[in-house]
């Protein structure tokens, strides 16, 4: 199967087991507020922790259901615009599921300064660090799938590149808050805003972008401009940067989340970070004018203008009702691309 | 075309099982099991629940992905609990390593 | 479908692969509610942990002759339930619909039974808030157990609600010649959330009505 096929499963595991819980925990909210009652109410001889608890189990995990198909469209992007088989295609396929599976175990590093027992809060740094293990998997494989690759500069490749260099400062920063000393002092602050986003952003929004443009002929049977598709990719690249970077900065100094007045020695990095935001404003913006214009001026895009090797690439673009003329017959893997070596 | 799962002889067997259980946990919450009552009943209500997913539920008759499915939602249940209770009973812990209160 | 028997679905490779997905789909479902039961039985664990003795004392005014007639009229709902997919399988469709009206009946009944203690504990004064009374216990402590006890008994109930109703259902299309014994998905999908209600009722009566009934006589 496709990569993204694998991750999309994977997806779907966490979706289907970690809603139910914040499901629940908003249920006993509604019955705390509407009949006054007191499950999470500490003057009733409730527990606000345990409100926290029901929350995190759904809400950590969701956070690999957010990531979870960029990255399964990161090893699309790679492969086809590197012409290049995925690097340890098991590791990639099964690092999916590790990470739907640890990613269940891992919520209350949500919660180190929340009251939470110190026991606890050990138990659940320790996981977390295990639960980078296999996103690194997954970046060591990407770079191996670049290795010796036929890299095309083209727009979903650059996007596919932003990715890797922004999710692993995301991820390793990721590391950081879950050591329990260094996330008492960056809780609550910029340095979890900067991560996250770095992570979103960096991460899942330009997997977004670069899904976009790679699939964009097939679905609208439609070129759209390269070179103000690459133009745009560098300038959304800057601008996150410009963005985000100097969040971990003024985190790190102590400029707390969700304060609206702070101290003047921060209002440098939010200017910076604005400037940033406008920056990235332009390189979003731009890709809806020349997408749409594509779609009457744009070149006929072929079935395959990628030089793809799976199925979507052998049915015309966009694609007939049924996707195919007829049922297609599955001869060979997904990612079979000529290789430099044998075995690879 | 498939066959019957378990003849009606099992599903009646298994449904008398059940109702002897049913009278044990109602009696034995008589008794002073202290500090084991609470386990004794949560093991005999186990013991009931698997009856019911083993034989009137087919697990016992499904195939391996059957049993993945239905372990997956009792194997994160686990984690829910397990790492909810870990905070919850060592919040009185001044320290992970000594535990209990002064 | 315009044969009125249900035909193969044409993404399926045989009658047994359409089964096994159609079981696969609601255990998926089944999961999920676990996780969600669980929820409300984790906070009932943790505060019974920390109110021992103020949850045992409540625990002893629920009614625990009723409630275990309800555990047995469950469980023997489930009895027919399990028959009635059995004769489903065998295409003993009136033996079927006999089946799928008992189990709907005990489950009628349960629900019969459940209000009736309901009814009993607003009229004992143990219904949460203003106007609870209860001695021998810290009052706050006391609520929080019977807050536990009429959510997740409430949830419970309406969940059987929903399975009489699926039963309902189920009748009709056996009615409506739907049912055969290739392809009993219906039936087979329908016993399996019904059972799974009876294993939230099997965890919910020792925690809400047994633990504690030793130390004093409800």
């Amino acid at each position: 199967m496709p990569l993204f096929v694998w991750s999309l499963y994977a997806t779907s595991i966490i979706q289907v087991l970690a809603t139910p819980a914040v499901t629940i925990g908003l249920g006993l909210i509604g019955i705390e507020r509407i009949w006054k009652v007191g499950f999470f109410n500490p003057a009733m001889g409730g527990d606000p922790i345990l409100f926290q608890h029901l929350f995190w189990f759904y809400s950590h995990p969701a956070v690999y259901v957010m990531i979870l198909p960029g990255m399964g469209v990161e090893s699309e992007l790679l492969t086809t615009h590197a012409r290049r088989r995925p690097y340890g295609y098991a590791f990639i396929a099964g690092s999916s599921l590790a990470i739907a599976v640890l990613g269940f175990l891992v919520w209350g590093h949500h919660m180190f300064v929340s009251g939470q027992s110190v026991y606890a809060s050990m138990v659940f740094s320790f996981l977390s660090f295990f639960v980078a293990i296999p996103s690194g998997v997954k970046v060591f494989s990407w770079l191996g799938t670049l290795y010796k690759g036929a890299i095309a500069f083209t727009t979903p490749m650059l996007y596919g590149l932003g990715f890797i260099g922004l999710f692993t400062i995301g991820g390793l920063t990721g590391l950081f808050l879950a050591t329990l000393a260094v996330d008492v002092h960056v809780h609550d602050t910029y340095f979890v805003v900067a991560h996250f986003h770095y992570i979103m952003v960096g991460g899942m929004v330009m997997a977004y972008l670069g899904a976009m443009h790679h699939w964009w002929p097939k679905m609208t049977g439609r070129l759209y401009p390269e070179g103000w598709g690459r133009l745009s990719a560098l300038i959304v690249f800057v601008g996150f940067n410009l963005t985000f970077f100097p969040q971990y900065v003024m985190g790190y100094l102590g400029m707390t989340r969700r304060y609206h007045a702070y101290a003047p020695e921060f209002q440098v990095y939010h200017v910076l970070s604005s400037a940033g935001a406008s920056i990235l404003g332009v390189g979003y913006l731009l890709p809806l004018f020349y997408l749409i214009w594509s779609l009457k001026y744009g070149p006929k895009a072929g079935g395959d203008p990628w030089g793809g090797t799976t199925l979507e690439w052998k049915t015309p673009s966009p694609p007939p009702t049924h996707n195919f003329e007829e049922p297609p017959v599955v001869t060979e893997d997904p990612y079979s691309f000529p290789s430099l070596e044998e075995g690879r | 075309m498939d066959e019957p799962k378990a003849s009606v002889r099992i599903y009646v067997a298994i449904y008398v099982a059940l109702m002897a259980l049913v009278a044990l946990t109602t009696g034995l919450a008589y008794l002073d099991l202290a500090p084991w009552s609470a386990t004794v009943a949560m093991v005999i209500a186990g013991a009931k629940a698997v009856l019911v997913i083993l034989y009137f539920m087919h697990v016992r008759y499904g195939t391996r992905l059957t049993w993945v499915f239905a372990g997956a939602g009792f194997y994160f249940l686990g984690i829910l609990f397990f790492l909810t209770l870990n905070d919850v009973l060592t919040r009185s812990w001044l320290s992970p390593f000594l535990g209990g209160t002064p | 479908m315009r044969s009125s028997a249900p035909a193969l679905a044409e993404q399926f490779d045989s009658f047994e692969h359409q089964r096994e997905s159609s079981v696969l789909g609601m255990w998926v479902f089944l999961g999920a509610e676990m996780i969600f039961f669980g929820g409300a039985i984790l906070g009932f664990v943790e505060f019974r942990h920390a109110y021992v003795a103020d949850f045992n004392a409540a625990s002893n005014h629920t009614k625990i002759v009723l409630g275990t007639v309800n555990t047995a009229v469950l469980l023997t709902s489930s009895l027919f339930m399990a028959l009635a997919v059995h004769a489903a399988q065998e295409g003993k469709n009136r033996r079927l619909l006999g089946f799928l009206a008992a189990t709907m009946l005990l489950g009628t009944a349960f629900l019969a039974v459940k209000f009736a203690e309901y009814y009993l504990e607003v009229v004992e004064g143990l219904v949460p808030g203003p106007r609870f009374r209860m001695d021998g216990a810290d009052s706050r402590h006391a609520q929080l157990f019977f807050v536990c006890y009429f959510t997740m008994t409430g949830v419970h109930a309406l969940h059987l609600i929903i399975g009489i109703a699926l039963l309902g259902f189920l009748g009709l299309r056996t009615l409506g010649g739907k049912v055969t014994p290739q392809n009993h998905n219906v039936v087979e999908v329908g016993g399996l959330y019904w059972h799974f209600v009876d294993i939230v009722w099997i965890f919910l009566f020792p925690l809400l009505y047994l633990l504690g009934r030793h130390a004093g006589h409800g």
